[in-house]
């Protein structure tokens, strides 16, 4: 038979597990444990939206078709922008060691609200011309994408080891902060290498 | 006086020839003149309504970011904003197809767009703000309960566990008291 002080000492858990039992539905409301990874998701998928037919050898006057998607795992609803931009090979890129954006000027937007779990897809269409060689340099004049004609005027050099004049058209993923109220760069971006051919 | 009023007449012709090419030079710098004040006017025109219609742009965008952050704070409290998330993606829209038409030069198509995305915006705030009131009362009442019921459940059981306790300890104390010593 147990002594007495050993009844006492599981009389004491008891209720203290029983308290706590009571306790925890308030202890939930204060307490906030660490919930799920935040995460956003941002992809490009080729004209038939699969990672393989991605226009790659491109000229004056064809019209290119690729996929833009995002995807929201933020815990809540968010808000972004997807920036696009184009770059030669010398042109800076988004720096994601320090979260920094590419100071690139953006040459076309699109806004996106999603809710948590939400995905979001839209297809984006681009051309160019006046593109023009002088020697070993490429310059791209006008570059349309959807319907917003824009004049870039970028240039390339030939790039020996790859042999073409490559550019990149690049997508960063912005979102809306509500602390500071604007918009962030998210850390993540996604492009499509061009061999400008004539 | 043949010869003198003949000249005289031939006189009296220069003077109106004279008139009419000041006249002429005259009205061709008002012309002109007219043409450059058009010009200056209608360059005045177009920059203005291409400031209004960037700023109408601005406006939209902090319509939106303001009618979003609301949104996101009424979430926040629990409550379900499914359809104020549907009405901010129309405004979003709006914004969008104000900025290429901005970018194709339709400054009547930018400040409609706008418009429109900023009269959405502010009814989805309105709306936001009514949703978060009305979630956070609802959060409280919901926080007020879960606290009374706790401390009444707890109290309650430790009550009932301090009297079980009672009892068991006189039954204990009884048949302890029962026992007979027994000699090893």
């Amino acid at each position: 038979m147990l002594r007495l002080e050993d009844y006492k000492i599981l009389f004491i858990i008891a209720s203290l597990t029983g308290t706590l039992l009571f306790a925890s539905p308030s202890l939930e409301l204060v307490i906030h444990l660490p919930s799920e990874e935040a995460f956003s998701e941002l992809w490009v998928l080729g004209s038939n939206r699969t990672t393989e037919d991605y226009p790659f050898n491109v000229k004056t006057g064809e019209v290119y078709k690729i996929f833009i998607e995002v995807a929201n795992h933020m815990g809540s609803s968010s808000y972004y922008i997807i920036k696009a931009k184009f770059r030669n090979q010398t042109d800076p890129l988004p720096d994601s060691s320090v979260g920094a954006p590419s100071s690139l000027p953006e040459l076309y937007k699109y806004y996106v609200i999603l809710q948590n779990g939400e995905e979001w897809e839209t297809q984006l269409t681009f051309s160019f011309s006046n593109i023009s060689k002088v020697e070993n340099r490429c310059n791209v004049g006008i570059l349309k994408i959807n319907d917003v004609r824009l004049i870039i005027d970028k240039p390339a050099i030939w790039n020996i080891n790859y042999t073409g004049y490559y550019y990149q058209l690049f997508f960063e993923l912005w979102i809306f902060n509500a602390e500071i109220e604007d918009f962030q760069f998210h850390n993540r971006f996604v492009g499509i290498w061009l061999n400008v051919t004539f | 006086m043949f010869i003198s009023s003949a000249l005289c007449y031939s006189e009296d012709e220069t003077r109106v020839a004279a008139k009419g090419e000041k006249k002429m030079r005259k009205l061709a710098v008002l012309v002109v003149l007219s043409l450059f004040l058009l010009m200056i006017f209608a360059n005045f025109c177009v920059a203005t309504s291409e400031n209004e219609a960037s700023s109408k742009i601005s406006e939209a965008d902090s319509a939106l970011k303001i009618a979003f952050k609301s949104v996101w704070e009424a979430e926040r409290v629990g409550a379900n904003v499914s359809g104020l998330v549907s009405d901010l993606k129309i405004a979003e829209n709006f914004l969008a197809e104000a900025e290429i038409a901005f970018a194709n030069g339709d400054l009547n198509g930018t400040i409609s767009k706008a418009d429109q995305c900023i009269t959405i915006a502010n009814s989805v705030q309105n709306d936001a703000t009514i949703l978060f009131n009305l979630a956070s009362a609802n959060l409280w009442k919901i926080f007020w309960l879960t606290l009374t019921f706790s401390s009444v459940g707890a109290i309650a059981f430790v009550i009932f566990l301090t009297r079980v306790w009672g009892r068991f300890k006189r039954s204990y104390f009884k048949k302890m008291m029962k026992m007979k010593p027994e000699v090893a």
